[in-house]
């Protein structure tokens, strides 16, 4: 009878490499937003809902082409307005313009879109107009619902858990946020209001994962060996809430895959955010929580004696370690390549390097 | 020695019934949003109109106003009218409302706007229509399945037409020449018994066309339109030379004489709103737009929930079982519990729905994977199972406690719409923390308990005890 060893990734020690690939994906996604600006005047593709404007869905007798009705728009002015046509039925037109000012000249345009293609199905159409006011106050709104969101979760995972656990999680939370934005940047979905439901969704089950897997760091800290380093039981954690936090999060994929077959067109801008951002959101509970927690330890003090008030260790002997950590620069993070800690038993050594990559 | 917890299915069960009788009671009646039904949406904003103060009096002053003591009746609470709060020696003092109001909408000018367009709407024959007031000053009018915003928008947007008539129908007299009307109390002639009254008045071009009309008609009635509706047709005792008139109510009890005269002076008021209203945001959806993703939804959801039960069972064998069934019984309860509390399906909370279900299972996932966790470290599976749940209780409730915490800001924060989503996924969470509470945590125990071996493959257990 033995015990078999758990098998242990290094996921804290490539920590860097971790921040890496999200700054990438990060600066990709701001350069999408400054190439947006130039190009279409507007950092992400804001739909109606955020600016106002006119979107109509309109379903002729006759198919439709895109050039005639602009030659009637340009009557109106609207001659810039966006035109397309449905990829299998062309004598659906969906229009966008960006500067109505009432629905009358709305009306007109759609008696003279109908003069030359046919009257509209009353049964399948759309005409969505929106004041400039309204985009304002919903961009406001969701501004100040989001921020409010955090500021309480920021206080919650506070009191549950520690302060630093909460500003990981935020920050992490802001990554995800940025990333989605960044996707959203450089697909050009088109926000609306349902856009703002699924970023709200977003920030939500990102805390949730990241909770996940809070949790086992603060179970494992709670019972931690001694000499054991903070990186060392992080990287236990994060390894042994992988494949929870994985499952979990594929079944919610799966099921907003589902959703974006099935769902038609008018829901597939909400799904792609969603899938974006419960993408940004597992990868960031598990590749930015926890690092960016050892990093900040790490700061702070090499030993987490501090968690637990009984074993306080003495502000000399942090220093100490302190000052031992930068005699030996530029130390990997990493479990078991990290020696500069007290001495890790051989035997101990000898099994982590015996760690395989395969995980079910 | 730990015992099969009996309770725990009978809650189960009780929360299923439940369910299952609020889908049946409910089932024909789902509420689908304009999104998806069709109809119009329209947001008006009220806007202050600046008026020039009037110099006359603005006190209610009928032909018997010497015998008249105005006073706030307690009913009135919900339609602010300052005038009434004077009596009638204070009536020359000019006390218009254009002069004493602010610039802000007041909530009873909206209250007046509101119910003013309600009744326009039902003269267009709907039902189901819907006015709401949406912060201050704000009004949304969501009409299902209709989608003639013209007529909608013309309907709800003109002035109203009050018009006085005589019998034959010919016009004496229109709304724009009134001043005010207020509901008031007068004594009778008689006795000295208290009467709700409308009391009417006029401007200078009003007190003279008034006057000719009811020197005409004396004996005979005037009645009273609003747009195309006779609100009411009182008769001429006399004629009233200096505009200042009152409507009394013939029959009834005071209470519903109350009533009928605060109702009365609202309607006549609103030919004349005090506010501006704007169409800030109109939406217009074809009644079959929505049908088809209707559909889909369905089948999309039926799909999701099957790709989760199969992915479960391959990844978690006999759990993944356990955890499928609980999803089909979470769905039941989830949908019920939608419908009980009435939720109305838009884009948005469809999303909320089939989110719900990635993230039901969520809480069994986490507590599958702590099971054969403990169970690898060499525990019997009785006793993997507790501790599976007792270690990975905390982190279900944590983060599922932050996620409601997440709602509860959207909630209260919130447009009308994401309110509702809101809604949709804190009751996915709720439901979600009841079935892997009651149903799978009752199945594992139940099981760990009664069996006297474990079949590793069939659970997918992996003991380091070997």
């Amino acid at each position: 009878m033995k015990i078999r060893p758990i098998r242990e990734w290094n996921i804290i020690g490539r920590s860097k490499l971790w921040f890496t690939i999200s700054s990438i994906i990060i600066i990709i996604g701001i350069l999408s937003l400054i190439f947006n600006q130039i190009k279409i005047k507007q950092p992400l593709n804001f739909g109606i809902d955020f600016t106002g404007g006119v979107m109509m869905r309109l379903d002729f007798e006759k198919t439709a082409d895109v050039a005639s009705i602009r030659e009637i728009l340009s009557k109106y002015g609207q001659g810039n307005s966006t035109i397309q046509l449905d990829q299998r039925d062309k004598s659906i037109a969906v229009i966008r313009m960006m500067t109505v000012k009432d629905s009358t000249e709305v009306d007109k345009i759609v008696a003279n879109l109908e003069a030359k293609f046919g009257k509209i199905n009353r049964e399948t159409f759309s005409i969505d107009l929106i004041g400039p006011t309204v985009g304002a106050e919903l961009r406001r709104n969701a501004i100040l619902t989001v921020s409010i969101a955090l500021l309480l979760i920021l206080l919650y995972i506070s009191v549950r858990f520690k302060l630093k656990f909460g500003l990981a999680t935020i920050l992490a939370l802001v990554h995800d946020i940025l990333v989605t934005i960044g996707i959203l940047a450089l697909t050009r979905v088109q926000l609306n209001f349902p856009s703002v439901a699924a970023l709200l969704s977003i920030t939500a089950y990102s805390v949730q994962d990241s909770i996940v897997v809070l949790d086992r760091l603060r179970e494992n800290l709670k019972f931690k060996k001694e000499r054991q380093t903070f990186a060392e039981i992080a990287n236990k954690s994060v390894t042994e809430t992988w494949t929870r936090s994985f499952n979990t999060s594929f079944t919610t994929v799966l099921a907003v895959i589902v959703l974006a077959i099935y769902g038609g067109v008018a829901i597939r801008d909400f799904t792609t955010i969603l899938i974006a951002g419960l993408i940004a959101g597992t990868y960031s509970s598990i590749y930015i929580v926890v690092p960016l927690l050892v990093l900040w330890e790490k700061r702070d003090e090499r030993i987490i004696r501090s968690v637990i008030p009984s074993q306080q260790i003495t502000s000399g002997e942090i220093k100490a370690q302190r000052a031992q950590k930068i005699e030996s620069s530029k130390i990997k993070v990493s479990t078991g390549k990290n020696e500069t800690v007290g001495s890790v038993p051989k035997e101990k050594q000898k099994s982590k390097k015996k760690k395989t990559v395969r995980r079910r | 020695m730990r015992k099969i917890k009996w309770g725990q299915l009978i809650v189960l069960i009780v929360i299923l019934v439940l369910a299952f009788w609020s889908i049946f009671a409910n089932f024909k009646s789902i509420k689908y949003g304009l999104d998806l039904r069709g109809g119009v949406h329209l947001v008006l904003q009220a806007s202050q109109i600046v008026e020039s103060p009037a110099a006359s009096s603005g006190a209610a002053e009928g032909q018997k106003a010497e015998e008249k003591k105005a006073q706030t009746p307690p009913q009135e609470k919900k339609e602010p009218q300052q005038q009434e709060k004077k009596t009638a020696e204070e009536k020359p003092v000019a006390e218009q409302p254009s002069q004493t109001e602010t610039k802000e909408i007041s909530a009873g000018d909206l209250d007046r706007a509101k119910s003013v367009i309600e009744r326009r709407i039902n003269a267009l024959g709907v039902s189901e229509a819907v006015v709401t007031i949406s912060g201050n000053n704000k009004i949304i009018v969501d009409i299902p399945g209709y989608t003639n915003v013209e007529e909608a928008k013309n309907v709800i947007g003109r002035i109203a037409v009050l018009t006085f008539k005589d019998e034959k129908g010919n016009v004496l007299i229109t709304g724009k020449n009134l001043k005010n009307a207020t509901f008031t109390y007068q004594s009778t002639k008689e006795g000295g018994v208290r009467e709700p009254v409308v009391a009417l008045e006029w401007d200078d071009e009003g007190k003279k066309l008034f006057a000719e009309a009811t020197e005409k008609n004396v004996g005979k009635t005037i009645a009273i339109y609003l747009d195309q509706e006779e609100l009411m047709a009182p008769k001429v005792n006399e004629p009233i030379k200096d505009g200042n008139a009152v409507i009394t109510f013939g029959s009834g009890s005071i209470e519903d004489k109350t009533k009928q005269a605060q109702q009365y002076a609202a309607l006549l008021r609103g030919g004349s709103l005090p506010v501006k209203m704007n169409f800030i945001e109109e939406r217009i959806v074809g009644p079959n737009l929505g049908r088809d993703t209707i559909n889909k939804s369905q089948v999309g959801a039926i799909v999701a929930i099957i790709a989760i039960m199969i992915y479960l069972i391959i990844i978690y064998r006999l759990f993944g079982t356990i955890g499928a069934l609980a999803l089909i019984l979470y769905a039941i309860i989830y949908i019920g519990f939608l419908l009980a509390i009435g939720t109305v399906f838009s884009l948005p909370s469809i999303g909320a729905v089939i989110l719900s279900f990635g993230m039901a299972v969520d809480s069994n996932i986490i507590v599958f994977e702590r099971i054969k966790e403990e169970y690898g470290k060499g525990r019997t599976l009785r006793s993997a199972v507790g501790s599976g749940y007792s270690h990975g209780i905390t982190a279900v409730l944590d983060s599922n406690f932050a996620m409601l915490l997440g709602m509860a800001v959207l909630w209260y924060f919130g447009t009308v719409q994401i309110k509702g989503f809101a809604l949709t996924l804190t009751a996915g969470i709720i439901a979600s923390l009841i079935t892997s509470l009651f149903f799978t945590r009752f199945i594992l125990e139940t099981l760990s308990i009664t069996m006297q071996t474990v079949n590793e493959k069939l659970f997918g257990l992996r003991s380091s005890l070997s």
